[in-house]
């Protein structure tokens, strides 16, 4: 649908349509939990989605990016509270300050590599964490900030039903993945891939890999931060633990890895197969045993690294491509589509 | 001036305890090549192991506890070793499968540990706990005089295992050179497991030596993890003695932060120096130190 290729009569254009318009039909059917948990769901994919933009296609393991998310989140309900200004707003600003703050980012983190690399994510989302539980008087410190509640409002970002949320949250998503697809498809992303790949080899055939990793770093963060501003508007509190914590910060990565980092659908297979998990964990052992998804959620990790290091989603192309088969229309797939795995370089 | 010494003093003291938080971090580095993200997470397994042999061996002394939780921390390193890391040294290995092996055996360690202990804190108590000696006019806390002490003694035992003996000598020589050392008829497999497993040693002795005036709690090691990162990589990832002498530095760094700006700037002041480093000197501090110390 996107790349203006193909028919509607062939399965890979008229799948992904089909389970958009269901998707968008779920709101009059279900109740506010499932509603909740496709909101989380897509709030996931897109975190998860942005982090492959620069980790998995770039290879760049940043373990730091809460950073964004946290800065998406504060900005525009520090701008509520202290000028009345709309978060739709406070979005475009905090969506600056990120882009600002990935460019100084950049400039650290990236002149190191590897696991050097990941280290100084962490450490300066430590720095960024332990500033926000400084300054007391603009973030309220360590007890957070809660935004001015407006009722059902449109103009402040605020809705009593779910709906709305819904579907700002799929937008977000499909967003995300629009980006991935045509960063997938585009000469940088090629470049960025060779970058990811071998660095030395790359600056060999002329390709400016710090003004790639740093393009790429930026749209990253861009998203990461509107996602920040969507989390903020919909659980309406803020702190620094939540904004900046460590775990959070790794768990976007995991989502991606556990999917299968730079795929275009790695992503959001890992929100969707990890985040029912740890509903269902939580709710049935989460009382008893506290902390029991988090060790599901390792385990997971671990048996992916070790058995599956490219991701679940191997497991599902070949389920994917069968379905396709079946589907009416399907035996003459064109091969060059939207839903085709792009891992092969 | 005396506010000054005492600061200082106090910053030595724990600075000994990052040191060897760190050797440990730097010797697998230098020898398996990986960056062991779970390394926080080994000293909280280090400090659960010294109260367990505390509380049911009716009160035992931590540091003599060591002769149990020490051998106990070898078997563990090996073990995540043997179940984690080799088999992704085997297989197809790449930078995102290594680094999140660990992340993935950091976050399991944590949640096990709240399983079993819950969130509360829990301590040791010894008879030194809460002494503290007056040498001309600073006071110096005792249990932790006794930890720098240990923590000293081990750095330099295991600094004296690597030179003078054969096993101690094939672990430096595969640091150096992997394929020449397996040339000389080195088994990689026996000196890695061994490498893991004095690594976990080391992040026990750190666990261990801290209990009689530190909380333990599920989460202890993550910033025990991140400050035994600053201080390998301002040390130089690898290098023995330069994560000794910079341990002692980042302690006295972060007791100056917290004595003379807030409470919480100590450990922001160590990041940030991290962060300096980083930007000037990628390769770390103290190769040149140790140069100019002869």
């Amino acid at each position: 649908m996107l790349m203006g290729k193909g028919s509607i009569a062939n399965p890979r254009v008229y799948l992904p349509i089909l389970i958009l318009a269901l998707l968008l039909l779920l709101p009059f059917v279900a109740d506010p939990y499932y509603l909740n948990l496709f909101i989380l769901i897509f709030l996931y994919a897109a975190l998860a989605g942005s982090w492959n933009l620069i980790g998995g296609y770039g290879g760049q393991m940043s373990l730091g990016h809460a950073v964004y998310f946290g800065i998406g989140a504060y900005i525009p309900t520090i701008l509520a509270i202290r000028f009345g200004l709309t978060p739709w707003l406070g979005m475009v600003a905090g969506i600056g300050c990120s882009w600002l703050i990935s460019i100084i980012m950049g400039a650290i983190c990236f002149r190191l590599r590897g696991h050097y690399f990941a280290i100084s994510t962490i450490i300066l989302l430590e720095v960024m964490r332990l500033v926000f539980l400084r300054e007391v008087r603009l973030t309220g410190g360590g007890v957070g900030l809660s935004v001015p509640y407006k009722g059902n409002s449109l103009l402040f970002f605020q809705f009593l039903d779910k709906t709305p949320y819904f579907l700002i949250a799929l937008v977000i998503l499909i967003l995300v993945i629009h980006a991935n697809y045509r960063l997938s498809r585009s000469k940088t992303g090629y470049q960025l891939r060779a970058v990811g790949q071998n660095q030395e080899a790359a600056e060999v055939i002329g390709i400016d890999s710090a003004s790639i990793k740093r393009k790429v770093l930026g749209l990253s963060a861009i998203l990461t931060s509107l996602c920040g501003t969507f989390w903020v508007q919909y659980m309406y509190f803020i702190d620094p633990d939540i904004a900046f914590g460590l775990s959070f910060s790794t768990e976007i990565a995991l989502i991606a890895i556990i999917g299968g980092m730079g795929t275009v659908w790695g992503p959001v297979l890992g929100a969707f197969i990890l985040r029912p998990v740890v509903e269902i964990t939580s709710a049935t052992l989460g009382g008893t045993y506290a902390g029991i998804h988090l060790i599901v959620y390792a385990l997971i990790l671990l048996a992916v690294v070790i058995f599956k290091p490219e991701g679940l989603i191997g497991l599902f192309n070949p389920v994917f491509s069968r379905i396709i088969q079946i589907l009416p229309g399907g035996g003459s797939a064109d091969p060059a589509t939207y839903l085709e795995s792009d891992r092969s370089s | 001036m005396q506010d000054l010494f005492q600061t200082i003093v106090n910053g030595l003291l724990m600075g000994g305890i990052y040191s060897i938080a760190s050797i440990g971090l730097t010797i697998i580095f230098g020898t398996i090549k990986i960056v062991n993200f779970a390394h926080g997470e080994f000293i909280m397994v280090g400090m659960y192991f010294t109260y367990l042999t505390w509380s049911l061996f009716g009160g035992l002394d931590p540091f003599i506890g060591m002769a149990f939780t020490l051998p106990a921390m070898f078997i563990f390193g090996a073990a995540c070793y043997l179940f984690v890391i080799e088999p992704i040294l085997m297989g197809k290995k790449n930078d995102a499968s290594l680094i999140f092996a660990t992340v993935g055996l950091s976050l399991f360690l944590q949640n096990v540990a709240l399983l079993l202990f819950t969130a509360n804190y829990r301590s040791v108590k010894t008879v030194y706990t809460g002494k503290a000696l007056e040498i001309i006019g600073i006071s110096v806390s005792v249990p932790r005089l006794l930890a720098f002490l240990v923590a000293l003694v081990l750095s330099v035992l295991l600094t004296l295992f690597l030179q003078r003996t054969f096993i101690g000598k094939a672990i430096r020589a595969s640091a150096q050179d992997r394929q020449v050392a397996m040339l000389m008829g080195i088994n990689p497999r026996k000196v890695f497991v061994l490498t893991m497993g004095i690594g976990a040693m080391m992040a026990g002795v750190a666990g261990a030596v801290v209990m009689p005036f530190l909380y333990v709690f599920p989460s202890v090691g993550i910033s025990f993890g991140l400050l035994s990162f600053v201080v390998a990589i301002v040390g130089g990832l690898g290098n023995l003695k330069g994560a000794f002498f910079c341990g002692l530095i980042i302690g006295v760094t972060e007791a100056l932060g917290t004595h003379y700006i807030t409470a919480d700037s100590g450990l922001l002041l160590a990041f940030l120096l991290l962060v300096v480093v980083l930007i000037f000197r990628p390769e770390g501090l103290c190769p040149q130190i140790v140069r100019k110390g002869g």
